[in-house]
């Protein structure tokens, strides 16, 4: 091979300012190619979030501007601190939960034969396909307090039956459940995926140091799903975040407003209570909190694709 | 690569096998697939119920007899979609 010897030789000025042009065509080319794309993020993103603050910050009538007066005043409500505290806890406790039912299921599956894992996945992932109203309506049948089945099973084996959907604690229960149930499959598949990855030498290379499943689990499959275990939930977290129609079927809120998101609370003000401009105030009060989840998390990936 | 075969008790064609390490497999997968069943139960018992429901008449659903079992499976309902 030749090598190359690469001198500082001066660019003629009518050359460089040829070159600044190109780029600059290039650059103008480059971004009306984008431009379809921002046009379309700006009508389907932009404005109508813009519309929302500009709703918030109206009165009841819609007439008058009254500036931050919807926000102070769901601020002095004990219901809106109360939804604040239920969103946090549903949202939380739900992505820990699937993240931990579809860890530990991704690697059951991961360790059976790869003949039979296509029927297993297809079991499994049931869940997710089924539409989310649909399969909330069963859970409300399951816990339904005249003909719940669950009860009749607690009641042939002499065990006090609960009333699941009228107690805050159980409701509280029931939406989680139900939501864990339905996004579990999600996190598997990702995880699954994940697992595939992981390259085989590592578990070899473990298992002759005389790693066990725990530590191969610990110290080669945890970090090396790292990054899609960190995305995986900050995605989960924006949708769980966002719930409406599990906890809407399921509890619509009650007992006494115990239940309540910010989607659902949000609707029953807005439709029910026929003040839009307060329900654009609550539901925007999800932003600023996913907005520092996100912010949090996605941190933390970058750092360490960095590292890498 | 290189591939080696070992003979073992003179049968060449038999599979080398280490005991322990064969048996530890064979507990984790019996362990995966017992793990595996209860996660399927518990996630189509929700959709095995819709369809035990579907094939219920209204009479049937209101009565107080053992919800998960069909006494008297009807399509009325579906046919009436």
């Amino acid at each position: 091979m030749a090598d190359a010897v690469v001198r500082d030789v001066p660019i003629p000025a009518t050359r460089r300012g040829r070159g600044r042009s190109v780029a600059r065509h290039r650059s103008i080319v480059g971004f009306l190619f984008a431009l379809p794309l921002i046009i379309v993020i700006a009508a389907l993103v932009i404005y109508p979030a813009g519309y929302a603050i500009n709703l918030a910050m109206l009165n009841k009538s819609m007439q008058h501007f009254v500036g931050f007066s919807n926000f102070t005043f769901l601020f002095k409500r004990n219901t809106f601190w109360m939804v604040v505290e239920q969103s946090c806890l549903f949202a939380v406790t739900a992505v820990v939960f699937k993240a931990v039912i579809g860890f530990v299921v991704a690697h059951f599956v991961h360790n059976i034969p790869a003949k039979g894992q296509r029927k297993w996945r297809g079991m499994l992932l049931v869940p997710w396909v089924i539409p989310p109203a649909m399969s909330t309506l069963a859970w409300l049948w399951l816990f339904d307090p005249s003909y719940s089945a669950f009860n009749w099973i607690f009641a042939h084996l002499g065990i006090p039956q609960v009333a699941w959907l009228g107690n805050a604690y159980w409701a509280r229960f029931c939406v989680i459940l139900a939501n864990v149930w339905v996004g579990a499959p999600f996190f598997m598949i990702m995880y699954l995926a994940a697992l595939k990855s992981v390259p085989e030498q590592l578990h070899e290379a473990a298992a002759i140091d005389g790693a066990n499943w725990l530590q191969k689990i610990w110290y080669i499959n945890l970090p090396m799903m790292r990054n899609i275990i960190q995305i995986t939930a900050l995605f989960s977290l924006i949708v769980t975040f966002a719930n409406f129609d599990i906890v809407k079927i399921l509890t619509n809120g009650g007992p006494v407003d115990q239940t309540h998101v910010f989607g659902t609370w949000a609707f029953t003000l807005a439709i029910w209570g026929n003040d839009i401009p307060l329900g654009a105030s609550v539901s925007l009060f999800m932003a600023p909190i996913l907005a520092v989840a996100a912010f949090l998390i996605l941190r933390n990936v970058r750092k360490r694709g960095n590292e890498a | 690569m290189t591939t080696t075969t070992a003979e073992v008790g003179g049968d060449a064609r038999r599979p080398l096998r280490y005991g322990s390490i064969s048996r530890s497999n064979k507990r984790a997968l019996y362990w995966s697939y017992f793990f595996l069943v209860l996660f399927v139960i518990f996630f189509l018992t929700p959709p095995l119920y819709m369809f035990i429901t579907s094939l219920k008449s209204s009479a049937e659903i209101g009565a107080v007899t053992n919800p998960w079992w069909v006494y008297a499976p009807t399509l009325r309902i579906t046919q009436a979609c």
